[in-house]
């Protein structure tokens, strides 16, 4: 599975970042989310 | 131009949810779930009402055709649009009566100081607080759980973090002008009082926002008025809004939550005793006590695109109650909606709202209710409320909180703490 962001569609949640914190990490600037590798890991 | 014709199928209903008692309130949604889910009210000029989860979502969601925007002209008093029915006579509070783009620039602005991360900074403040809250009543055996606790602790943590000067013993008078604003009729003469109240709370964070742009200091006023964003600094209104926002978030809505929860606890000592010797199962049951007592029961927004919802025309200028709190009893999302269940999961609530306004701070919210809550449990866990003396507000339809709640328990210890708010 891949997962991916689309910054124009994001609202700011964070809800992704405490669902899965493994994949989905925030922006420290503007509390938005990103993923650092696309590749969900097993499990997660 | 015949105003009949344009509204012949409109399905009315004889009931106020804009000013509601607690029983009114959870006696009328049930029926109009099942018999009217979209409905329009005469009251306050006329206002939609829907009440099923599938349309509260669609609403919150579709910003382009139900617009939180408000206009307000300081000359004339003229207010439109905006998330209070009736429509209030005041400027807005940003981000939540605004629309995008400029509900974008703003958000952005605020998030970080909200985020998982920095909430996780406010850890040990907040539970100094908390300490310090128990501490000044612990040795008499009685409080006032509504004004002495929770109120009491949101509002400092809040003046805190946001880096405000204050006066610790005046939280009072920054935070119970939004407890009102919520509660009060807004047609009636304390409503004015209570206007007088924000405008000297306004009139604070202008001053405070100048200082700060001349001397920066630590926290979050300070941080946004100095930022430079892609519009360059931000206007005085716009940061005395903003400063409205986090004090009006940080200290009305946990307030409701952790009262809620306190007055529950003391009627189900079963429930009770079942989080106290289970700590571990906090996290469910407080987002279970965030679906059942919704504490910010209900937002506005203005139709400003014709559109349809269950065969009812809507049309611009319309407002409309978006009420979260019957989202979260909808039986169709949530099996025996009317009762706690602590260990429910999954829990789809909307009790921090929903689509583009749902709330910033739920972390904060978070932090503040599990600190409040441990600190009970830790040191007053046999606490009782005088159920004679303890009064919910009068019209919960925004915010579902109580006036007070007297309780008392076994005296124990001070365990000090280095702020000194004890004494306060």
């Amino acid at each position: 599975m891949k997962v991916r962001i689309k910054d124009d569609i994001c609202q700011g949640h964070a809800l992704c970042f405490i669902t899965c914190p493994e994949v989905f990490h925030l922006n420290d600037d503007d509390g938005h989310a990103y993923v650092k590798s696309n590749q969900v890991p097993a499990g997660a | 131009m015949n105003i009949i014709s344009k509204t012949p199928m409109r399905k009315v209903v004889d009931f106020d949810a804009a000013y509601c008692s607690y029983d009114d309130w959870y006696a009328t949604f049930p029926k109009l779930r099942k018999e009217s889910p979209v409905c329009w009210s005469e009251a306050h000029g006329g206002y939609w009402i829907v009440s099923t989860y599938e349309d509260i979502q669609h609403v919150a969601r579709e910003w382009e055709t139900f617009s939180s925007a408000k206009s307000y002209d300081p000359k004339t008093g003229q207010a439109e649009g905006g998330c209070l029915i009736p429509v209030s006579p005041m400027p807005r509070f940003i981000p939540v009566e605004t629309d995008p783009p400029d509900w974008k620039l703003y958000r952005h602005i605020m998030n970080p100081f909200l985020g998982p991360k920095m909430v996780d900074t406010y850890r040990k403040i907040t539970a100094e607080v908390t300490t310090a809250m128990i501490d000044r009543v612990i040795e008499k055996g009685s409080f006032d759980i509504t004004f002495d606790f929770v109120a009491a602790v949101p509002a400092l943590v809040t003046l805190h973090v946001l880096g405000l000067t204050y006066d610790p013993k005046d939280w009072e008078r920054w935070a119970n002008p939004f407890h009102q604003l919520s509660y009060l009729d807004k047609e009636s003469p304390d409503f004015a009082k209570c206007c007088a109240d924000l405008a000297w709370i306004s009139d604070q964070l202008l001053e405070q926002v100048r200082e700060v742009r001349r001397k920066p200091r630590d926290g979050v006023l300070s941080t946004i008025a100095n930022m430079d964003t892609k519009e360059g600094k931000l206007s005085e209104q716009d940061m005395v809004d903003i400063g409205k926002m986090f004090l009006v978030g940080g200290v009305g809505t946990t307030t409701a939550l952790t009262a809620n929860v306190l007055y529950f606890l003391h009627k189900d000592r079963a429930a009770r005793k079942r989080l106290h010797d289970n700590p571990d199962m906090l996290p469910n049951a407080r987002e279970e006590f965030v679906r059942f007592y919704s504490p910010v029961n209900s937002d506005a927004r203005r139709v400003v695109k014709e559109t349809e919802l269950k065969g009812q025309k809507m049309y611009p200028g319309e407002m409309l109650l978006l009420p979260f709190s019957s989202a979260n009893r909808d039986d169709t999302v949530f099996e025996r909606p009317d009762e706690i269940i602590l260990d429910r999961t999954p829990n789809p609530h909307m009790g921090f709202g929903n689509g583009i306004h749902r709330c910033a701070g739920s972390f904060l919210a978070r932090l503040f209710f599990d600190a409040m809550f441990k600190e009970v449990m830790e040191r007053i866990p046999d606490y009782t409320v005088d159920e004679s003396k303890a009064e919910r507000y009068p019209n919960i339809a925004q915010v579902n909180s109580w006036i007070t709640i007297p309780a008392t328990f076994t005296p124990g210890r001070k365990v000090g703490t280095s702020l000194g708010l004890d004494k306060i």
